[in-house]
């Protein structure tokens, strides 16, 4: 199993020439099994070039099948979808599964089609057969994979933190939770115990300073997690938008001195074998 | 007064190497008065840009005027992060058409809410207030004096015409020409015959064009699509530069700057049309100029592009 990183950053894409080498479009991660089945984990900007690649397969000719996990609802994570070119051929088929909250995935997600904010008006009008499921806390099967789910806070409302496991290995990910004590959920950590690689988001430097109030993790936080959780790796990934390719340097050279647990950084273009 | 580009990208933002030199952030401008007066269109990723700029400049407190064309995401996209909005000096004016059903504060605050946005409308330190612009209606944000004016577009845009300092610019984007198609409040698969009374409005619409941008100096055009990519989707409501040309010629307009360039229209492309449409607007006597972001045009005068101070 290995993963593909499509979009590593957090809140907003960032163009920039000073973020070439980690990249700038937000969360879409490809989890690729050694078979070469696939999942996607979130559909944030990173998944329109993501879409595009997949033309050349199946999804091209109208008989793709595709399973996306969403952490949650932000922008950052779904501001993909009406720019997901699999999604208009009809004969496609996409699966989206995320964390039930107050209002329903499926009526969230067809307001990012709302025709104030996008000219397509409604999901309804996709050529692709979408099906929406809210899960909380289940385990399901999807193809040769396993996947498991655990609903964790964010922001105002819940988001959801994923196992996936498949060829013998497992991954964690956890891009968008909230520890709202300062100190790391246990039952987060039960979930995330002894993976392979644990993803990790990690708002180390916000611009502006407030990050406060846009929630998710800090870097200590981070590497509490994968400590307590006894992970073999740490991958840190969901970068601040003002923390250009020199701040993320710096921010792994602070994250591998906190920990003795090999820590990386996603970068937007780069595979991660698991 | 001057013309700064924050993002000059329609549809959605590439942060990818391919862009870099044109620039990858989505609609935002900022037109500066001589005096240092303020006035912001549209609100895509490029306003996080320039909301980093005002902080850094310690220009976060006062009021800040943003104009907002439509709302489709590439153009309100960076509100939620602009950084005068987290500061409590500060006061956020938005003008924008209304919509038929809701007032524009009800509608704002369902698309700005928790669940697209780590933070939504109510939660931000900066008081928002709303007006509701109505075309052919003439407001005057400080010392700007705008006139809004319908535009072609799905669920509707509207242009501004921006007049300061004895000089003038104007916005007109995002609209498709008003020949093949009228867009209205429902989803296109492709062109639709056009009745007689949709032919009228066309024409109408495009007469309102013409009056309101007559004799600016500066004209700023939605020409996302290339001939041939328009050619495939006439029904996706944007321009070519040529249709841009054929409406600024002849109405005393001195220069039209490409904008809301396709997500496709990489830095080689962007470079080619550039050339190209730089002769034919020679042609017609226009001075044509390809946005790219932290282009700064002096409006009103010959003055060369330059680049922002970053
Ligand atoms: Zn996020
Ligand atoms: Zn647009
Ligand atoms: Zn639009």
């Amino acid at each position: 199993m290995k993963l593909h990183f499509w979009g590593v950053r957090g809140f907003y894409p960032v163009a920039s020439a000073a973020t070439q080498c980690y990249g700038g479009n937000t969360a879409a991660i490809e989890v690729i099994s050694d078979s070469g089945s696939r999942l996607l984990v979130d559909l944030g900007t990173g998944a329109i070039p993501f879409g595009r690649a997949l033309m050349a397969q199946e999804f091209g000719r109208g008989n793709g099948h595709l399973s996306v996990l969403l952490t949650h609802t932000h922008l950052d994570h779904t501001a993909g979808l009406p720019f997901f070119v699999p999604a208009f051929i009809p004969g496609n088929k996409i699966d989206i599964y995320g964390a039930a909250s107050q209002t329903s995935l499926r009526g969230v997600l067809d307001d990012l089609f709302d025709s104030h904010v996008c000219p397509i008006n409604s999901l309804d009008n996709l050529g692709a057969t979408l099906t929406i499921s809210d899960l909380c806390d289940r385990d399901i099967a999807i193809g040769e994979f396993r996947v498991q789910q655990l609903c964790v806070p964010h922001g105002h409302g819940s988001g959801a933190a994923w196992r996936v496991s498949a060829d013998g290995r497992d991954v964690v990910l956890m891009t968008g939770i909230d520890h709202p004590t300062g100190t790391i959920l246990q039952r987060a950590a039960d979930f995330a115990r002894g993976a392979d690689l644990l993803l990790h988001d990690c708002t180390w430097k916000v611009p502006n300073e407030l990050k406060l109030r846009w929630g998710g993790s800090t870097l200590a936080q981070a590497l509490e997690m994968a400590t307590v959780a006894q992970v073999k790796r740490l991958c840190l990934t969901h970068h601040a938008p003002g923390c250009d390719d020199e701040g993320i340097v710096t921010m792994l050279a602070e994250a591998q001195s906190g920990i003795n647990i090999p820590v990386m950084a996603a970068a937007e273009g780069h595979d991660c074998p698991i | 007064m001057e013309v700064t580009f924050w993002g000059v990208r329609g549809s959605y933002p590439t942060p990818a190497p391919e862009t870099v030199r044109y620039g990858g952030n989505t609609s935002c401008v900022e037109v500066l008065a001589d005096g240092g007066e303020r006035l912001v269109v549209d609100a895509g990723t490029g306003l996080t840009r320039l909301g980093d700029h005002l902080m850094s400049r310690g220009q976060l407190a006062g009021t800040h005027h943003i104009l907002l064309s439509h709302l489709h995401w590439d153009h309100i996209q960076g509100l939620p992060f602009f950084a005068p909005a987290y500061d409590s000096r500060a006061r956020i004016s938005i003008h924008a058409m209304p919509d038929t059903a809701k007032p524009l504060a009800k509608v704002l605050a369902g698309v700005a809410r928790h669940e697209f946005f780590p933070a939504a409308l109510d939660d931000f330190a900066a008081p928002f207030d709303f007006h509701e612009v109505l075309a052919d209606e003439t407001f005057t944000p400080q010392s700007f004096r705008v006139t809004a004016f319908r535009l072609n577009h799905p669920s509707g845009a509207m242009g501004y015409r921006i007049d300061a300092d004895g000089t003038s610019c104007a916005y007109v984007c995002d609209t498709a020409p008003f020949t093949e198609v009228l867009h209205k409040k429902h989803f296109l698969h492709g062109l639709e015959p056009i009745s007689e009374a949709d032919g009228l409005e066309l024409q109408e619409m495009r007469d309102g064009v013409v009056r309101a941008i007559r004799g600016c100096d500066t004209v700023i055009y939605d020409t996302h699509f290339t001939p041939e990519e328009y050619a495939k989707f006439p029904h996706y409501g944007h321009s070519t530069p040529d249709q841009a040309l054929a409406l600024c010629t002849g109405i005393g307009i001195r220069q039209l700057v490409l904008y809301h360039h396709a997500p496709n229209h990489n830095d080689a492309i962007l470079d080619q049309m550039s050339g190209l449409y730089a002769n034919l607007g020679r042609q017609v006597g226009l001075e044509v100029t390809t946005a790219r972001e932290g282009m700064v045009l002096r409006i009103g005068g010959a003055a060369p592009a330059r680049r922002v101070a970053s």
